[in-house]
């Protein structure tokens, strides 16, 4: 493989692989319908006393 | 050990230590003298031992039912002990490799007593012996807390806790007796390679099956990072020990990488081996244990997701920025010199996640000496990172390459990050498996705090300045044009540093000696047959 291949290679798919994964698992992260499941997630290891607390 | 195990494990383990004590003779003799025999005989010792312990036991009566509604902690406990040990021989070393540079004719006269051969010593001690055993310590508990679910079954946990510590004493006995791959942190031989490659899909196997039984509905984020640890560092010690031994009765071999190739896969390993090692896993214990030791929830759940995938994915691209200036083409150095100014985006995310974590529990972290450990990892763990991206931009790393300053930045990294985060993960874990309400001498964490933190930035502190006296000595030149100073002049500037360096690390080891006490007389204080005290154990999974 040749260095203008991979610079090909890197500027097109490479680009979308990142920015597209990067943005995915942003929305996946952030959209609101999760936030409730996160908390929950967020919390599930401290013991029930704590878990009743606000942040 | 063997009280915890039914009969039919009992069994298994007997058949697994025959097969241990076979492979160590087959070894022994087909070696018949060298670093392998003695490898072999090792092993063969360690079988006939577990042989002995299990024989007699494996009538004995069976444990009780309920077992499997408590959570499976020997292994664990045996874990912390040896991350102790390990902590003691591998920082000891350490304080005398440094010290052997400010006194070199201080060096006995005997091979295995010399700098070269006791370095590795040091480096595989820690990251092997205390990081590794830390973390897979660490893990079993985590995992196991996390998803409210025993470990998957009881023997493979042993067996890679004693195969795991069988590889970390052959690597380390090797090198004094002058056996290295001389490859840095993958020096051990190919057969303690192949071990660990079998005692690391073990771990892995075992940490999803236990997930596959959990009574969470979502793995908790210090999962994922325990879970990033295993399968890249499996990856990682495959690809870069893949070598043709020159016999199959001697401990030499002989890479298949050869050239800039091998320099490439080399680094791609050494730079992984920080991330993953003694990063990502530790991020796990940090996810965990902060937010438990000071009962608050991780401040951004969804920033320490978002942080995972970009360490995972800007991390494994950045081991070429060690090959600056080198025969390796520019490109791939620019890539390797890009990603790591890119990584401190997700590595400041997850230390400003922790610190944030704290906001509003300040007088915890004053009055708390364990909270105080994790909390000046999470800072120390921002300050490495950043020196780190920093250090790999190629003119930076003109002026720092192949001086101090690359000790200096890895110390700051491994005493101030990893050391720290275990002590606060110590602190927590061992009062908690053994009954405890507290450690036995409280205060004492208060004193390895204060040791832990002078001994780290006296360390970082004085080899940044021998770092960048180094580098500019070497690149100052006279009028005339030629170097204004010697080689040797650029050593004897070193000494005050050297001398600092080995003060820091003595106060950081009488640290950990004390942390070992400490643990000694909590252990020592606990009820024979003890259940740790937290959380129920769910014994139905959650549809």
């Amino acid at each position: 493989m040749s260095h203008d291949t991979l610079v090909a290679i890197a500027k097109t798919f490479g680009l979308f692989w990142m920015m597209g994964f990067f943005i995915v698992v942003v929305i996946l992260a952030f959209r609101p319908s999760r936030r409730a499941a996160y908390d929950h997630a967020a919390r599930s290891i401290l013991p029930q006393a704590d878990q009743d607390k606000g942040p | 050990m063997i009280a915890t195990l039914s009969v039919v494990e009992r069994q298994v383990g007997l058949l697994l230590s025959v097969l241990l004590a076979l492979v160590g003779l087959v070894m022994a003799a087909s070696a018949g003298y060298g670093v392998m025999a003695v490898h072999g005989s090792m092993a063969l010792v360690l079988g006939i031992a577990l042989i002995f312990a299990f024989s007699g036991s494996v009538s004995d009566p069976e444990p009780p039912a309920d077992r499997i509604y408590h959570y499976y902690d020997a292994p664990i406990r045996f874990g912390i002990v040896m991350t102790l040990i390990w902590a003691v021989i591998g920082m000891a070393v350490g304080v005398w490799v440094a010290a052997l540079l400010y006194w070199p004719e201080a060096t006995p006269a005997a091979p295995w007593t010399t700098f070269g051969r006791l370095r590795p010593v040091h480096t595989t001690g820690i990251i092997f012996g205390f990081a590794g055993n830390a973390l897979i310590a660490t893990s079993f508990y985590v995992v196991q807390r996390s998803s409210r679910a025993r470990l998957a079954d009881a023997v493979s946990p042993w067996f890679i806790m004693i195969g795991y510590n069988l590889f970390s004493v052959w690597a380390v006995t090797g090198y004094l007796m002058g056996s290295t791959q001389s490859k840095e942190y993958a020096e051990a031989s190919w057969y303690a390679d192949i071990l660990l490659v079998v005692v690391w899909v073990t771990y892995f196997v075992l940490y999803m099956r236990t997930l596959a039984r959990r009574n969470e509905p979502h793995i908790y984020v210090a999962n994922w990072y325990y879970m990033a640890f295993i399968l890249v560092v499996a990856m990682l010690h495959i690809v870069n020990n893949i070598a043709l031994p020159v016999s199959f009765s001697s401990d030499q071999s002989f890479p298949v990488w050869g050239g800039v190739q091998d320099a490439m896969v080399q680094w791609w390993y050494g730079h992984n081996a920080v991330a993953f090692f003694l990063t990502a896993g530790f991020l796990g214990m940090l996810y965990y244990f902060l937010p438990v030791r000071s009962g608050r929830p991780i401040w951004s759940y969804r920033i320490s997701i978002v942080a995972f995938w970009g360490i995972v994915f800007f991390y494994i691209w950045v081991g070429s920025h060690h090959l600056h200036y080198t025969a390796l083409p520019y490109w791939v150095q620019t890539l390797g010199m890009t990603f790591s100014v890119m990584l401190l985006v997700p590595s400041w995310a997850s230390a400003g996640n922790a610190i944030a974590t704290l906001n509003g529990a300040w007088h915890k972290v004053r009055d708390d000496a364990t909270l105080r450990f994790m909390f000046v990892a999470a800072v120390f763990y921002g300050l490495s990172t950043f020196e780190g991206s920093f250090l790999a931009i190629r003119p930076v790393n003109s002026l720092s390459h192949y001086t101090d300053w690359t000790v200096g930045h890895v110390h700051s990294g491994t005493l101030g990050w990893v050391a720290m985060i275990i002590f606060g993960a110590i602190y927590t874990l061992v009062p908690n498996l053994y009954d405890r309400s507290q450690m036995a001498w409280p205060r004492a964490i208060d004193w390895h705090f204060w040791l832990a933190v002078s001994g780290t930035l006296i360390y970082v502190v004085s080899l940044w300045n021998a770092g960048i006296t180094q580098g500019l000595m070497w690149r100052t030149y006279g009028s005339n044009g030629s170097l204004a100073y010697s080689f040797l002049q650029s050593v004897e500037a070193m000494a005050p540093y050297y001398l600092l360096r080995t003060i820091g690390g003595a106060l950081f080891l009488a640290g950990a000696v004390l942390c070992a006490f400490n643990c000694l007389a909590t252990i020592r204080a606990a009820p024979r047959g003890v259940e740790a005290i937290d959380r129920p154990l769910s014994p139905q999974p959650a549809e």
